[in-house]
């Protein structure tokens, strides 16, 4: 009961710590939201690349080219050894008319392909097979077996580009958590700033609370409330800025240049809450524990 | 029951503030604390309320042993003790009636408590029309009655006030003394560290003298050979 009474007491003493001194109280929020919007913009950009590029089947995708000599029976052969080469791999058979006719779709208007259409002797495409994968690793010895088949003149893939867009976007990940380093670092010291002032405006008081027997603790909690007001209103805050950027600029522009799909912000939204929540608070208790700490070892 | 024995106190810069002091209060005593500027009074209400160690012998108040004391337990030591200094040492930014409930507030008190307590201390050093000031709009001795009540609120044990009569005239002096006597009758210790040698008279009560850091007399019914 005496804890709870207190605890409401320090609260109450703790908000009126952030109103006292609002203009730090504001700067640090500031910073503290902008820490989080670039960490969860890169986050969530780097995901929705992530999420496209295991969606674009185009990229698990090895074409292998027949030998124009092959016979049917050949080719039944061969669709039979590469679909036994493992569980997950699926192989499709593309003759050259088939071909055709999705460059057609491909291209649409850009080349005038009727000619080749029209005369089936004049198709330069070779007859193929599509073999999807489901996962990268091991798709570099899948296309060499089929390479060595007989019969196979060729094959082509993109298998080396899943691993430069992971690449690219471990890199951007890396942009941003050097950013939400410095950005932190930053929010801790105008944080940290913003409570010092309040411990120094307030030292003399401190002094005599110390005179009546409060405890450090009795001490030390409003200005750790304070820390934590400021740094969950900054949470909920940048979570509704996110929310806002995620759902109407970033979804915007990805559907307007068909840059491919992205995944509703609701999939997410813990992740970024909490995350966001966990930034706030670890800034805020840090910055007001350092703070206070040194008038009390006084 | 407060005792020293072989006191001593060295501040960090070599000042030897107290020498070998040895000295039994009982429950219920009152005391008046005098010497020159500069013999050591203060350091010894400091050592009393922990804010400074004695650095040889031992100091007991109550169950407390302050030459072992941990940092922890000091709020739990000022809880029973009401302290006043000359510069009364209020919280500017609150009103008399909030400087005085803080004491309670600072122990977990019930609000129910609060509002009962905190009118009588008013009443006791007649502030009860002023509870809605703050010190800055009061007079230097209504103040002290103001650090007076506070130093009361939550029923301690002890007084401690060091020269709480600097910064009033005479006349108030006077009645802040009556006002320490009278805590007195209610059979609270009261220490009070002074310079006004008519009223360490008046009184007759025991009179500790220190000079240069060590007791040089300790008189019952005393009056004061050596102040100021
Ligand atoms: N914080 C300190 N550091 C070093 N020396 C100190 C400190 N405080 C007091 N002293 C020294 O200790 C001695 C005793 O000081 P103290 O304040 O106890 O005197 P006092 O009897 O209260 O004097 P006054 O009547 O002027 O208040 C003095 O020589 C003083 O200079
Ligand atoms: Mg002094």
């Amino acid at each position: 009961m005496k804890f709870v009474r207190n605890f409401f007491y320090l609260l109450g003493q703790g908000i009126v710590g952030v109103f006292r001194n609002s203009v730090m109280s504001t700067a640090s929020i500031l910073v503290l939201v902008c820490c989080m919007l670039i960490v969860g913009t890169f986050g969530l950009v780097v995901k929705a690349i992530n999420d496209n590029l295991q969606r674009v089947d185009t990229l698990n995708v090895i074409v292998a080219y027949i030998n124009p000599a092959a016979t049917d029976e050949d080719i039944q052969k061969m669709k039979k050894d590469i679909e036994s080469y493992s569980t997950d791999i699926t192989v499709e058979y593309v003759d050259k008319k088939t071909g055709l006719e999705r460059l057609k779709e491909e291209m649409g208007s850009e080349i005038d392909l009727e000619m080749y259409l029209r005369d089936e002797r004049l198709n330069p495409l070779p007859d193929t097979f599509e073999i999807n994968f489901s996962s990268a690793e091991g798709a570099e010895a899948l296309n060499n077996y089929i390479n060595n088949l007989d019969n196979i003149t060729d094959t082509r893939h993109k298998i080396g580009l899943v691993e430069k867009v992971n690449t690219a976007s471990k890199g951007l990940m890396a942009i941003a958590v050097i950013l939400m380093g410095v950005l932190l670092l930053v929010a801790l010291f105008v944080i940290m700033n913003t409570i010092k002032l309040g411990v120094f405006a307030r030292r003399d008081e401190i002094a005599v609370m110390r005179y009546v027997g409060a405890t450090n603790t009795f001490i030390i909690t409003p200005f750790l409330i304070e820390g934590i007001i400021i740094g969950t209103f900054s949470a909920c805050l940048a979570y509704g800025i996110q929310y806002y950027l995620y759902t109407q600029v970033i979804s915007d522009i990805v559907r307007s240049y068909g840059i491919g799909t992205i995944a509703p912000f609701g999939e997410t939204a813990f992740v970024v809450g909490a995350g966001f929540l966990g930034i706030g608070l670890f800034a805020g208790i840090i910055a007001s524990g350092i703070s206070i700490k040194r008038y009390l070892s006084e | 029951m407060i005792t020293f024995q072989n006191v001593s106190m060295v501040y960090p810069n070599g000042t030897a503030a107290l020498r070998n002091v040895n000295l039994q209060i009982n429950d219920g005593e009152f005391v008046f604390i005098v010497g020159k500027s500069g013999a050591g009074k203060t350091t010894l209400t400091k050592l009393l309320m922990g804010e400074e160690r004695v650095t040889g012998g031992q100091l007991h108040t109550g169950k407390f042993k302050l030459e072992k004391l941990s940092k922890r337990k000091i709020p739990y030591l000022r809880r029973t003790m009401g302290v006043v200094f000359q510069d009364f040492r209020l919280f500017s930014n609150k009103t008399v009636y909030e400087n005085i409930a803080f004491a309670l507030r600072v122990i977990g008190e019930k609000p129910s408590v609060i509002r009962k307590r905190v009118p009588v201390f008013l009443n006791l050093v007649e502030l009860t029309d002023k509870a809605d000031r703050f010190p800055d709009e009061l007079s230097g001795g209504e103040q002290q009655r103001v650090a007076f009540a506070r130093a009361l609120v939550n029923n301690p044990k002890m007084i401690i006030a060091d020269e709480p009569t600097g910064n009033v005239d005479p006349e108030m002096s006077k009645e802040l003394m009556d006002l320490l006597m009278r805590v007195n009758k209610l059979g609270k210790t009261v220490i009070v560290v002074t310079h006004e040698k008519d009223l360490v008279d008046i009184f007759k009560k025991r009179v500790v003298t220190i000079r240069d850091g060590e007791i040089v007399s300790d008189r019952a019914g005393g009056y004061a050979d050596e102040i100021c």
